[in-house]
């Protein structure tokens, strides 16, 4: 006995649903001439809501949302690098080096100062140790100053200009984060190598995506011998321990190589694993999708397999899609670090966040240079980031999250 | 008669982010020795939330904000509404004096226990009865609601039963302690119409035979007809009608009851005619509707009677049979 | 289900097969080989290297056969146990493995003992109390963990270790036992030394599995044969225990078998931070050196225990799970 009232739901998530459910028993399945546009426009405007609907869960998630604008924040160091940070990536004084982090101070003797300075900084031997030091010479000051004009650069490699968003007068110094055995600064070190950490990660992710993307899809839909193959080739991927395969192959890029192609082959090499995770995903997805009504209702109309497919099965997983990836960035960005920080990555010149950790490899430099570890506080921040944002979109994406 | 459990005037609240979802609002209900009473109504009217209730088995953000139910034994009343959380009170009348089986026979077993472990582990908790006895009356109880080959399918997993199967088990482990009031939570939705049978009779055989009280909450009105003494209609967590099952199917007052009635079909309607469909759909859980909360879909409310003040009590306007309905609580007293 | 371990067991020989090819090709890859590269190193020097010495070096180690020779007999030595000399020790593989296994293992498996120990009872607490203070806490220590990477830990630990214990930095001995044969002495010395690359190796295997454990449970929790056992009045921490828990706890129990091969690999990068006497050094050396051989073993041999853990895992979930055995025997 069918009660019409039982198909009342309860939440507003459902709707989306509700009204497919209903288009369709109010136009019985068409049969030679198919309305395919309408179909098609109404596939959309049902894309159109889960987006939305994603996009409204999203934004009460105080913690994602922050860190999305961290996340966006740090992209922004990586795109505008030459710009925001103080001294050029190969500027070094080595009458500076390991110099501690100068101090912006507001106070001094006359009181108050609304516009923070820094002092000269000094360097001095002890007498006994002759272990160098550094103090700050209290006579000299130097306002901290906005758009200055300081070491020359090429801003993207396109045009000269000296122009920096921070610095001070010539003959003051600017080391916020103290500075690395050569005498460069690392705060600038760290924003330059905000533009390789962080694309490392994406364009990884990018390149497993697409990877998976088409793997898990051809697996998934043509099935038989296709999907036999792909799926015993990942499972011998997935038999390779990935820390030990990341070293071996890493290893195995010759010395030879210019900093551009070691870029390009430690990212491959990060995305060697990360495919299989999201190919398996998406061939689940379209195996259960394929026995799903809509698939068939298209088919009976007439739509061809790969129109069904990019219209009307990616839709609908896309969200989950974008979730995964999120999710694997951060392990990207560990594991260039951990692969440079083992000497097996990036290598100088490249200046990476692990290429940079590479110096701060004992506990000397824990114990007398900890400023030389400031870069992982800028690899955690990122991949919290990524982790939150990531947490954030897997409830959005998810309608019957509690 | 006495009844065995009164429920008088309980609100269960969920306080979401969201806002307050009043899924019980104001529920009076008895039960009476030894018969079945039948709560229906549209999913989400709050009967889930009522059987719960009365098992204590509320969480947060769910509370019961106000109201008694009172159990009756025999010399003593027990205020289930009055023990401590979780207490070993509360613990000792679930599976004893009131059992509960519910909707979903497929999930409602222990995957990873067997069968008839998870009957066995009720017996012990209420008895004396040492693990072979419990064992053995265990077995009793599958072979009495008619579990061929019961030993045997006392060591199966759920998933090695079909859902009667199931369902019938877990009917077994309601009733192996004897309870006063069984509670049953739209038993045989997710069964096929002949198994739903098997189990509605092997229910009325067992109440026959231990003569427990039985709380049915369905959404067939053919269940009802089949298997009710009495009958409650729920409407947005209230009672808006209650009365016997004869007058419920012969002389519905509420127009709630009429809609529900209506929508079945093969009752009132003429073969070949269109099933009626009630106007409108249910509110949103956090709205609060002033008056009737049945006006806004209701064809025969009056402007300025029906959709101000509070919502309409249930009053016995016809013997035993109460409505909670202004337009139909002045007709009938304009009759008198 | 006999059937079914049978085919994943003949499944294993093509994996490994495969694998050892791909181990070989990895090895393979960079330009030249070991003598190469240790005769230009020779030569920066300014020593002079004898042509003949060097052939026969390349005789010895079979580096003159071509690429699939060296593999078959590469290949065919696995298969008799022998896994090749390494060209920088000038010793068999096995032999230098074998040195450093045991502690390998104890490390591992204290380190995942150390990890359950740790991420069940509070995955529990923090599903039962979920989004109370406590579990907000968690989140956020666990989530920290998973971020910090275990080179910046380990320079951590070391330190505290160096500074407020005055541990020798680095190492699992102190250096009275570092050479020492085995004694009950030497064994205390290791456990006082162990707690540092146990913390660093578990953390993040820690704080993952605390959000695995509390989003399992939290699916369970609001199962419905729950709220059956509540309402037959089950007490609370034994219907928690037993149900939800337990159901909750399957999949992590069935995850032993590659989680050991996964910390003995992922603990390759503390291990050299730290000085460790472990594999990972090792290994890191043999790859960086082209010392072929014996990285190609060790690739191979950490991939074959990563095969027979996984077998292990889906094993144990057959057994633990009868849902699945119940799948299994119908196939
Ligand atoms: N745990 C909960 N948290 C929040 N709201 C709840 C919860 N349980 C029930 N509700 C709400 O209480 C209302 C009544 O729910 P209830 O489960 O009693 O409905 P029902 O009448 O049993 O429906 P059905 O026929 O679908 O079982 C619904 O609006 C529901 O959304
Ligand atoms: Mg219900």
């Amino acid at each position: 006995m069918i009660i019409p009232w039982i198909t009342h739901r309860r939440w507003n998530t459902d709707n989306a649903d509700d009204t497919d459910l209903e288009t369709r028993t109010d136009h019985p399945p068409p049969s030679e001439s198919p309305d395919l546009d309408a179909e098609m426009a109404d596939t959309e405007l049902y894309t159109a809501s889960q987006w939305q609907l994603m996009w409204w869960k999203f934004r009460k998630h105080k913690l994602a949302v922050g860190a999305s604008m961290v996340i966006f924040a740090l992209y922004g160091l990586a795109v505008f690098c030459e710009f925001l940070a103080p001294y050029p990536l190969m500027y070094r004084d080595t009458a500076y080096a390991y110099a501690p982090p100068q101090r912006l101070h507001f106070f001094a003797d006359d009181g108050f100062h609304p516009w923070p300075f820094v002092y000269r900084l000094r360097g001095e031997r002890h007498p006994e140790t002759l272990r160098k030091f550094y103090a700050e010479d209290t006579s000299q000051r130097y306002p901290l100053r906005l758009l200055v004009r300081g070491e020359p650069y090429r801003f993207w490699g396109l045009f000269q200009t000296d122009l920096h968003l921070l610095g001070v007068d010539p003959g003051g110094t600017l080391f916020l984060l103290g500075t690395d055995s050569m005498g460069r600064d690392m705060l600038s070190r760290i924003i330059y190598g905000a533009r390789i950490s962080l694309t490392i990660g994406l364009v990884g992710v990018t390149l497993s995506f697409i990877l998976g993307l088409t793997i898990g899809v051809l697996s998934g839909y043509y099935g038989g011998w296709v999907d036999n193959l792909v799926q015993r080739a990942i499972e011998i991927l997935r038999s390779f321990p990935s820390i030990p395969l990341w070293m071996a192959l890493s290893a195995a890029l010759p010395g030879s190589w210019s900093p551009l192609q070691i870029y390009m082959g430690i990212t491959v090499v990060l995305s060697l694993i990360g495919w299989t995770g999201l190919a398996r995903q998406v061939r689940g997805k379209i195996l259960s999708l394929r026995e799903e009504d809509f698939a068939t209702a298209a088919l009976l109309a007439g739509a061809s397999k790969w129109r069904i497919m990019w219209r009307h099965l990616l839709p609908s997983f896309m969200s989950h899609i974008i979730v995964s990836i999120t999710l694997a960035v951060p392990g990207m960005i560990l594991g260039e670090t951990a692969l440079s920080f083992l000497g097996l990555g990036l290598r100088p010149p490249i200046t990476s966040w692990g290429v940079l950790l590479k110096e701060a490899q004992n506990v000397q430099a824990v114990a007398f240079q900890p400023w030389l570890l400031t870069p992982v506080i800028f690899v955690i921040l990122t991949v919290l980031a990524f982790n939150f944002m990531g947490d954030g979109l897997r409830d959005a994406a998810d309608p019957y999250a509690r | 008669m006495a009844p065995l459990l009164s429920i008088d005037n309980l609100r269960t609240y969920f306080f979401l982010d969201e806002g307050t979802v009043r899924a019980v609002d104001g529920v009076h209900l008895e039960i009476p020795q030894g018969k079945t009473v039948a709560i229906v109504g549209e999913s989400g009217c709050g009967k889930s939330v009522t059987a719960f209730s009365i098992l204590r088995l509320i969480s947060p953000p769910g509370q019961i904000v106000s109201g008694q139910i009172v159990l009756h034994g025999e010399g003593n009343d027990v205020i289930l509404t009055d023990l401590e959380d979780e207490g070993t009170a509360i613990r000792q009348i679930r599976g004893k004096e009131i059992s509960m089986i519910f909707q979903e026979p497929m999930t409602s077993l222990s995957p990873v226990h067997a069968v008839g472990d998870q009957i066995m582990e009720a017996v012990r908790l209420h008895t004396q009865m040492k693990k072979s006895e419990a064992k053995a009356h265990a077995i009793r109880m599958m072979e009495r609601v008619g579990i061929p080959n019961a030993p045997a399918r006392f060591n199966q997993y759920p998933h090695e039963m079909s859902g009667g199967l199931r369902q019938r088990a877990i009917i077994a482990m309601a009733l192996s302690c004897q309870p006063s009031l069984l509670i049953a939570d739209e038993p045989t939705t997710a069964l096929d119409v002949t198994i739903q049978a098997q189990i509605l009779e092997l229910m009325r055989d067992l109440q026959a035979e231990f003569g427990m009280s039985i709380l049915l909450i369905t959404h067939d009105l053919g269940i009802v007809a089949e298997m009710a003494d009495r009958v409650a209609v729920m409407y947005l967590g209230r009672i808006v009608e209650e009365a016997n099952v004869e007058q419920i199917f012969t002389q519905p007052q509420h127009p709630y009851t009429r809609a529900l009635l209506q929508s079945i079909p093969g009752r009132g309607v003429q073969p070949g005619g269109r099933l009626k469909v009630i106007a409108g759909s249910v509110p949103d859980p956090f709205q609060r509707i002033s008056g009737c909360p049945f006006h806004p879909r209701c064809e025969e409310a009056i402007p300025e009677m029906c959709d101000q003040g509070d919502p309409p009590g249930s009053v016995e306007i016809l013997p035993r049979q109460r409505t909670a309905c202004m337009v139909r609580r002045e007709y009938h007293t304009s009759l008198r | 289900m006999s059937h079914l371990i049978l085919h994943r067991l003949l499944w294993m020989i093509p994996t490994l097969l495969v694998i050892s090819i791909i181990s070989f090709a990895i090895i393979q890859l960079p330009p030249g080989d070991y003598l190469t590269s240790y005769i230009s190193a020779l030569e920066e020097t300014g020593e002079t290297v004898d042509a003949q010495e060097v052939e026969a070096l390349r005789k010895r180690y079979n580096l003159d056969a071509p690429i699939y020779v060296q593999y078959v007999k590469w290949a065919g030595g696995l298969l008799h146990g022998d896994l090749g000399m390494s060209f920088e020790w000038n010793r068999p593989v096995k032999q230098l493995i074998g040195e450093r296994i045991l502690l390998t293992t104890i490390i591992s498996v204290v380190t995942l003992l150390f990890t359950w120990a740790v991420a069940i009872p509070i995955g529990i607490y923090s599903a039962v109390k979920q989004y109370s203070w406590g579990d907000h806490l968690f989140t956020f220590v666990g989530f920290i963990g998973l971020a910090t990477p275990n080179f910046l830990l380990a320079l951590i630990c070391m330190y505290i270790g160096y500074s407020v214990f005055g541990m020798s930095a680095g190492g699992l001995f102190s250096p009275e036992y570092q050479n020492a044969a085995w004694s009950v002495g030497k064994f205390t010395d290791l456990l006082s030394h162990l707690w540092i690359p146990v913390i660093v190796i578990g953390t993040a295997g820690t704080a993952g599995l605390i959000r695995v454990m509390r989003g399992n449970l939290l699916d369970e929790l609001h199962k419905q044969y729950v709220m059956t056992a509540r309402a037959k009045g089950v007490p609370r921490l034994k219907l928690l225990l037993k149900y939800p828990v337990r159901v909750a706890l399957n999949p992590l129990i069935s995850t032993v078998g590659w989680v050991l091969p996964g910390i003995v690999s992922g603990a390759v990068i503390t291990a050299v931070v730290l000085g460790l006497p472990t594999t990972g050094p090792l290994l890191l050396r043999a790859l960086m050196n082209q010392d072929m051989y014996l990285a190609g073993s060790m690739v191979m041999m950490l991939s074959t225990l990563t095969v027979i853990g996984t077998l292990i895992s889906d094993l144990l979930l057959l057994w633990l799970d009868p849902r699945i055995r119940y799948e299994g025997r119908e196939r």
